[in-house]
């Protein structure tokens, strides 16, 4: 929809208007961010309390698998750096160098959704599921509560690379990608916390 | 015009530099997890690396890595008090820190007061 050409006020003073309102809106993404952090926080400290709480099941030394949380991390570490890349061709405007970046950190988004889907199956079928103990009830949430986050993400990313092929790198979609971005980023810092706080100090 | 071009000016290098560390902090921290579970490296984990040094470390390396996010991926920079966006997320912080601190410290005690087979009390029995 193109408005009336008498009421668009000149190009300078629209990309200044432009400007304010994306700094507005990463602002109110970063609020969002935050409060995300809290619930994550919070998470961390109810794990931290049930941690213990074995009910005389299974403990994460016997259950937690290293090699596949450390696949996890790097699929999610990769994705990370390709959604960094795919930032690099937005600011540059290179539709055809960003989409590909964005079909790979998809990808790699994907395969660390479905190695934890696997991990859960397993852990379920060992009997080691979120009611067999308080541990295990805080281990599903935490760990879960991120899968969920990362598998939003991915719809989200989906609807981007559509609306990149239907739209092309129009404002708004530049927009959306950029806060995508912080999303996703913000995530892989989530997993940072849960590698080292669950699985490592798990085994140890 | 793109905006972002001017909002956080993302270069290569600050990507490429994010990435080798993070991986580093990453594979320095699996590599500690698995000499300390590994069975047959049993002299080294008592003599050299007790578990509690272990813990510390991977901690340390975890909240390591965690900047390195903020400030490589997401181009987090806290010079300024007057931004906005830097006093939403010290005042998340805070909020964290008495929410996290005060559930960890109230079920802790908790857990000691409560529990017969609690560490301290045990820990009071033996003594006796």
């Amino acid at each position: 929809m193109m408005p009336d050409s008498s009421t668009v006020p000149p190009a300078s003073d629209r990309s200044a208007v432009i400007e304010i309102s994306e700094s507005a809106k990463i602002f109110g993404f970063w609020v969002y961010l935050m409060s995300d952090a809290v619930i994550f926080a919070l998470l961390f400290a109810t794990y931290a309390s049930m941690s213990r709480n074995y009910a005389g099941g299974p403990t994460g030394k016997e259950l937690f698998d290293l090699g596949n949380a450390f696949y996890e991390t790097m699929l999610l570490l990769l994705s990370t750096l390709t959604c960094g890349l795919g930032m690099l061709a937005l600011s540059k405007n290179r539709k055809e160098a960003l989409l590909p970046w964005l079909v790979l950190t998809f990808l790699l988004g994907l395969g660390f959704v479905l190695l934890e889907l696997n991990e859960f199956d397993s852990l379920i079928r060992q009997g080691a599921g979120p009611d067999r103990s308080g541990f295990l009830s805080a281990f599903f949430t935490l760990v879960g509560t991120h899968g969920l986050h990362v598998s939003i993400g991915l719809i989200w990313l989906l609807i981007m690379i559509l609306q990149i092929e239907h739209k092309g790198l129009t404002v708004p979609v530049s927009s959306r990608l950029f806060r995508f971005s912080l999303f996703w980023h913000f995530l892989d810092l989530v997993w940072v916390a849960i590698f080292s706080m669950v699985y490592l100090l798990g085994v140890l | 015009m793109n905006p972002y071009s001017t909002e956080n000016q993302p270069r290569l290098s600050t990507y490429l530099t994010g990435f080798l560390l993070a991986l580093l902090l990453t594979l320095l921290a699996f590599g500690l997890a698995s000499i300390g579970t590994d069975t047959s490296l049993e002299t080294i984990r008592q003599g050299e690396l007790p578990r509690w040094l272990s813990i510390a470390c991977v901690s340390m390396l975890a909240v390591l890595q965690i900047l390195v996010h903020l400030r490589y991926f997401l181009h987090l920079d806290l010079s300024s008090l007057h931004n906005l966006k830097t006093q939403v997320i010290l005042f998340s912080l805070f909020i964290i820190f008495i929410l996290v601190g005060g559930t960890l410290w109230i079920m802790y005690d908790l857990n000691a007061q409560m529990l017969p087979d609690a560490p301290q009390l045990r820990f009071n029995i033996v003594d006796k």
